[in-house]
């Protein structure tokens, strides 16, 4: 009895340290319990806030495809050639434009997340490209100059230290137009008369803006009076560039072409005539054949067909007509009508566009073997004026119309045995640019790409108005998406 | 100091029974909430198998059929009054099913989706090696789902167990179901999963809009 209480008495305190190492039992389970509760939120939330970064990346490649390139020149002073920066944000070694360092979504601040969007231009010097914008496209040679139609757009979304980055391959259906007129095709046949009176006659490589009436003020550097492909003429045996020249054979003549300089030594004044004229590489045929096959798959093109069944046998030049295009008393509406009744009458009107909604009309003309197929007639004696991009494919385009015809944009003939006539007594003026382009290098002796017998004929270069049709375009498409 | 002489048995008894009492009641909360953590517990693997199936196919079908060069433009026939473009290939694969199909890209740009071998991703391939396959092949069967990379992964690799079932829709640019692959614009996958027999399972769902097509 007197062990049992000795040893009771010798158990006094042993309290605190059983209370002491109980509850520290205790806490570490709480402990535990809570950090492993803690995991699952972290991991919700990790998930969550990649997925909010991957959609910021998604909304930097929108913002950028809506409000900075889809209807832009890339070429143009504000993009590709605008403010370049090397490295840094465009990655070790690449030159890019930074479209945005902090993006926000609509209505939200950057605590929403921000996205960063460079955009740059694909690089023949950097091996990666070739096969970034695919292997049958021919790099670009300058990190300002747009050429193949392909840019590679990349957007980066972060929020709460996630990042996501998205890499575009942006494609559209650019033209790198460097003269007022353009032969990019196989035959570079011309014609002109003399000008039958002062000013009657331009071909100016300089840039007219859409409000200009006497002169020129556009900033665009002066471009080509008349641009050729690059090599000989199977036909004539002369360079593209001779043989467009040969059409120019007095100086009356060749005083109403002028533009950027190219001294080859023919004995024109600077900036005029032959020294005007000369090969360009930056349109080919098949740049003109992708752009067309382009603008005619864009929903906005207003397609008509221009047919030898439906044809107006003879018209003003006694020459078989698909098309005729007719003026009206309002100037952006035409009548184009063709010689069929029935299914296959085409007998409506088209509206020509406007500055702020220029038109897409594409007009399919019809391989003529005998060259004298014109697939659209312009007549008429009251002005027309249209905007945006005319297109005839596989048949001429001639001008008879007796008051004044302004298209301001784009205006394209292209296919085989094709050529753009302006025919006597007609008055035309194209601001932006004229395209002819000859795919069939068979065509006969005596056909011309290029026919001018007008009375008035302007064509000035004129980078608004080829901006401005471009845009109607909005063709730029992103053609390969992926997630970095 | 001289009260303090401890506690007698009875003393001792009476505390145990109070405590054992009071331990009895506490056993019946402690295995509820055992209970109740081990459901959650199987709930949130549940979660994270259907998550990581999902996630995973997501970010690769929303990029099937990469294909970085401007595809041919197609203006005749129906193409006519739309826009349409010529693909040398289609962002999924033949006779895709409800329980799998084969996603495919052309990585290296050359205008194909390998069948088989390793390509040159410009981006993720280091100093110009070949190192991932152009076709991804996603199948459910038998409670997994698994992933083969073509020229990568010698045999189907099982990336999620657990799942009840999975079911692939396809659905074509105006929303209508679909099983032609050169027509399907979007994608939907349901995945359920439940990691034990009595656990909780839970379903994920969402719809992919191919961005290259």
């Amino acid at each position: 009895m007197n062990r049992i209480s000795t040893w009771i008495r010798d158990e006094r305190g042993v309290a605190l340290p059983l209370a002491m190492i109980l509850l520290m039992v205790l806490t570490l389970m709480t402990i535990t319990f809570m950090s492993l509760g803690a995991v699952e939120p972290q991991i919700s939330k990790n998930l969550s806030d990649a997925a909010r970064a991957r959609q910021l990346a998604e909304s930097g490649i929108e913002w950028a495809m809506s409000t900075q390139i889809g209807n832009q020149d890339l070429n143009s002073s504000t993009l590709l050639g605008g403010t370049m920066t090397t490295g840094g944000a465009c990655g070790t070694g690449n030159t890019c434009r930074v479209l945005a360092t902090a993006g926000t979504l609509p209505g939200l601040t950057s605590s929403a997340g921000t996205f960063a969007v460079t955009l740059r231009n694909d690089l023949n010097t950097n091996a990666g490209d070739q096969q970034l914008i695919g292997t049958n496209v021919t790099r670009d040679s300058s990190t300002t100059v747009d050429s193949n139609g392909l840019v590679i757009l990349t957007s980066t979304g972060t929020y709460n230290g996630a990042v996501r980055s998205i890499t575009a391959v942006v494609s559209r259906g650019n033209l790198n137009i460097n003269a007022a007129v353009s032969l990019p095709g196989v035959q570079t046949d011309t014609y002109t008369d003399a000008p039958p009176c002062s000013g009657c006659y331009s071909i100016d490589g300089r840039d007219w803006k859409l409000a200009d009436t006497s002169s020129p003020t556009g900033a665009t550097p002066t471009k080509l009076g008349i641009a050729t492909y690059t090599g000989t003429e199977t036909n004539t045996g002369l360079s593209y560039e001779a043989n467009a020249e040969a059409g120019f054979d007095s100086s009356a003549k060749r005083g109403y072409v002028q533009g950027k300089d190219v001294n080859d030594g023919s004995g024109d004044a600077s900036g005029t005539g032959r020294r005007t004229i000369a090969a360009d590489s930056s349109l080919t045929p098949t740049i003109i054949q992708n752009f067309v096959s382009n603008l005619a798959a864009n929903p906005l093109t207003q397609v008509l067909n221009s047919t030898q069944a439906c044809q107006y046998s003879s018209g003003s030049s006694s020459k078989p007509e698909g098309l005729r295009m007719q003026s009206t008393s309002t100037a952006n509406v035409v009548t184009v009508k063709n010689n069929c009744s029935g299914a296959d009458q085409i007998n409506q009107t088209v509206n020509l566009g406007t500055a702020t909604s220029p038109a897409l009309l594409y007009i399919k003309g019809e391989f003529d073997p005998s060259s004298n197929f014109i697939g659209l007639a312009v007549s008429g004696s009251q002005n027309i004026t249209g905007y945006g991009i005319l297109v005839v494919e596989e048949a001429d385009l001639s001008f008879f119309q007796t008051s004044q015809f302004k298209w301001n944009g784009i205006v394209i003939v292209t296919g085989r045995n094709v050529g753009v006539g302006f025919r006597a007594n007609s008055n035309t003026e194209i601001r932006g640019a004229l395209i002819a382009n000859e795919t069939y290098g068979a065509e006969a002796g005596g056909y011309f790409e290029f026919l001018n017998q007008a009375a008035t004929m302007k064509i000035r270069y004129g980078k608004e108005a080829i901006d401005l049709a471009l845009r109607g375009l909005y063709n730029t498409r992103i053609s390969g998406y992926r997630e970095n | 100091m001289s009260n303090e002489r401890g506690y007698t048995l009875a003393e001792m008894m009476v505390v145990c029974a109070i405590v054992g009492l009071v331990m009895a009641s506490l056993l019946g909360l402690v295995m509820t909430g055992q209970r109740a953590y081990w459901y959650g517990t199987t709930q949130v693997d549940a979660q994270q198998t259907a998550r990581v199936a999902v996630e995973r196919m997501v970010k690769e079908i929303r990029e099937a059929g990469y294909y970085p060069q401007a595809p041919t433009p197609i203006t005749t026939g129906a193409c006519a009054t739309m826009l349409c473009y010529q693909y040398s290939f289609d962002a999924i694969g033949n006779s895709p099913s409800a329980t799998s199909l084969t996603l495919q890209y052309d990585w290296n740009g050359d205008g194909v989706s390998a069948a088989s071998g390793k390509v040159n991703d410009p981006i993720l391939c280091a100093t110009g090696s070949g190192c991932r396959g152009e076709r991804i092949t996603y199948s459910f069967s038998g409670g997994a789902l698994t992933r083969q990379e073509v020229g990568v992964d010698s045999s189907p690799l099982t990336i999620a167990s657990g799942i009840t079932s999975l079911a692939f829709t396809y659905l074509a640019a105006d929303g209508t179901v679909t099983s032609t692959p050169s027509e399907i614009r979007t994608i939907g996958v349901s995945v359920t999963a439940q990691t034990d027999t009595k656990g909780a399972y839970v379903t994920m769902s969402d719809r992919i809009r191919l961005r290259n097509r």
